[in-house]
């Protein structure tokens, strides 16, 4: 029996090679930014063996490379919480799209090309004011399975337009996903945070821990350990190292070195278009230094034109204490996960209930008529997370899943 | 891959039992009492109390690293020679696990012995306190197979062998409820289990179970998504009464 534990599987699920001779031609040119937003929408797919489902929703993002801005496609299935990333093309009178698919609830991955010609709407999508109606794109393309040649046939026609509703935060997990759920990135890493975005996020929520030199920085657990980190003959806990031990000796899985929070936040103002920030301050001493980041960050977006929301989240009764102890703490942006009436008592922008209690619409409309808001966290099981959007009235949900999250939302009618 | 040999030769064993009645000898009635041991019984109830220890990996808890053992309720039923009843209840309170299944027996010879059957089991758990309002239930199948190995010091070894199909599955979280059904393969299990006397006609029973599964019944508050399979160590112990 103990030969067993040898036999375990060892899961990984690699973004494959994504050459393509004609898509790295030199004649393939960039997508215009109009014709990649034309392209947002609610698709019916057609492909024979229902490996996606029957929609999907088509959400472009960006995130910064020095000085590029680089656009990704992102296409949301709903089936076995799947989506396809991809970027786009012109080539000639075509448009190509490149990239690769994901399933979140197993290691499945492939390659995905796919191509909109003139005659599938690619014209009309150069076109300065694109009309954009039912059927009117057509994109066909082909996905493959691992580093496989891709060979399946794929459709995707237009529908309709994404729902938009009021302002609903799709917030991802630790920046994106645990790192069990194996992204190319590490959980609460600087990749991870500009992942995001590509899972159609709009915030995402983070891990707050101090050094040993109280600097804030993005972990999770209590101690170092094989889960986040590389295997390095260190342990113990993470606040009993200065950041240099840190930087010096500590990878995360993925090899990036664990992030400060200043560095986090510096990425998300310059180099994401997230909007929403749950800092999920897991250490326990004052709130001053990440209240200090906090003002700077704010102030920071403000002047760079981003309408940005970083709200300090409190998750025990003890930080909630702590938190009393901010100078003005009422002013100080804040979302509380426990009790309603100690997050109205704190004036929290957010309360945010875990989501094993229920939908709560009666506590949720109590929080919007104040004017605030109410999200719940970590919902990834598919069918709440779609009763949660369709029954329920929050504004924002929380999961490792949040591609998941936002083909419910997107697709709503 | 030792274990999964393992378990061919175990089904293999179980396709060539005609051959082995044929050669069947009367069984002699052993004066111990047990609850693995594939045996003909020789009164009409066995039973034991006892407990599992199962380690649940980091990979599902993360940090939280829940070390609560599970209490044991193992009872035999005698129907005839050939057959009998299982019955088993794990406990924890807040979550439990109740199987009952068929269990036919056939003795190869003064040492060996072995047993196919079928359980189904019925799982349930109900947390309502602090964050959580939650309840789940589900059904199992867990087709089995035994093989006794009667040794020396009248210390009896059983090697069993289970497959594991989810049948329905339901949960629901404040009013919000989703449910599944239909056959679902979740895994298998295998163990070693030692019964030996203890004093009079008492027996103690120890044996460590290793599952390889996608869903482990006491793993449900933590509603995992990924369809992974892993591997759950549990040390079982018990008396028998």
């Amino acid at each position: 029996m103990v030969i067993t534990g040898s036999c375990r599987k060892i899961y990984e699920a690699p973004v494959p090679d994504l050459q393509w001779a004609l898509f790295d031609a030199p004649s393939s040119v960039n997508l215009s930014f109009q014709s990649k937003m034309a392209m947002e929408g609610v698709y019916n797919i057609t492909e024979e063996d229902g490996v996606f489902g029957e929609l999907a929703a088509l959400k472009l993002s960006y995130v910064m490379q020095g000085a590029d801005t680089v656009y990704h496609l992102s296409i949301l299935c709903g089936k076995d919480v799947s989506y396809f990333i991809m970027q786009g093309k012109r080539s000639g009178d075509s448009i190509l799209l490149n990239g690769y698919w994901r399933k979140m609830i197993n290691t499945e991955t492939g390659v995905a090309r796919m191509s909109i010609s003139n005659a599938g709407g690619a014209g009309q999508l150069f076109s300065t004011t694109p009309l954009i109606l039912k059927d009117s794109i057509v994109i066909n393309g082909v996905f493959g399975y691992g580093s496989e040649e891709p060979v399946s046939n794929i459709q995707l026609e237009y529908d309709r337009r994404l729902f938009n509703g009021n302002t609903f935060e799709i917030l991802a997990h630790r920046a994106g996903g645990r790192t069990s759920d194996l992204l190319p990135y590490s959980e609460n890493s600087i990749g991870m945070i500009k992942f995001a975005s590509q899972l159609a996020a709009t915030g995402i929520e983070i891990d707050v821990k101090k050094t040993k030199d109280n600097i804030p920085i993005l972990y999770h657990d209590n101690t170092l350990n094989t889960r986040l980190i590389q295997k390095n003959g260190l342990g113990g806990e993470v606040e009993k190292y200065t950041y240099d031990q840190l930087f010096t000796q500590v990878r995360l899985i993925d090899g990036q070195r664990i992030p400060t929070l200043r560095e986090a936040l510096q990425t998300i103002v310059y180099e994401t278009d997230l909007r929403y920030v749950w800092l999920d301050v897991k250490y326990e001493a004052s709130f001053e230094p990440v209240r200090q980041l906090q003002i700077e960050f704010l102030q920071k977006a403000s002047a760079a034109g981003r309408q940005i929301e970083i709200v300090i989240g409190l998750p025990t009764e003890d930080a909630l204490q702590r938190f009393k102890e901010l100078p003005d703490y009422r002013s100080v942006p804040s979302l509380y996960e426990l009790d309603l009436s100690d997050a109205e008592n704190i004036n929290a922008r957010v309360w945010a209930p875990r989501w094993t209690l229920g939908l709560q619409n009666e506590e949720v409309a109590r929080v919007k008529a104040a004017g605030k808001k109410a999200f719940v966290w970590t919902l990834d099981v598919p069918e709440f997370v779609e009763n949660f959007i369709n029954q329920g009235s929050f504004d924002g949900i929380l999961s490792n899943y949040p591609s998941l999250v936002a083909y419910y939302y997107y697709v709503k009618q | 891959m030792l274990f999964i040999n393992g378990l061919k030769f175990f089904i293999l064993l179980c396709l060539l039992f005609p051959a082995n009645v044929l050669f069947a000898q009367t069984p002699v009635p052993l004066k111990q009492s047990y609850l693995f041991f594939p045996y003909p019984m020789d009164r009409n109830w066995h039973t034991s109390l006892g407990a599992t220890f199962t380690n649940i990996p980091d990979e599902v808890t993360e940090e939280a690293r829940p070390r609560v053992p599970a209490g044991d309720l193992h009872v035999l039923r005698k129907i005839n020679n050939k057959f009998a009843i299982d019955g088993r209840l794990n406990f924890q309170v807040i979550q439990n696990h109740l199987s009952i299944g068929p269990r036919w027996i056939h003795v190869i010879n003064d040492r060996l012995s072995f047993s196919v059957g079928d359980d189904i089991a019925w799982w349930f758990g109900y947390f309502n306190f602090s964050s959580f309002d939650t309840k789940a239930n589900g059904w199992i199948n867990y087709p089995n197979a035994s093989l006794g190995i009667k040794m020396k010091n009248q210390i009896l070894v059983t090697l069993k062998g289970e497959a594991m199909i989810t049948l329905y599955e339901r949960s629901t979280v404040g009013k919000q409820s989703i449910a599944k059904s239909g056959l679902e393969w979740n895994g298998y299990a295998g163990s070693i289990m030692l019964e030996q006397p203890l004093y009079k006609n008492k027996s103690f029973i120890l044996g460590f179970k290793g599952q390889y599964t996608n869903f482990f019944w006491q793993t449900w508050p933590l509603f995992p998504t990924f369809n992974k399979t892993i591997f759950y160590p549990e040390v079982i112990a018990g008396f028998v009464l």
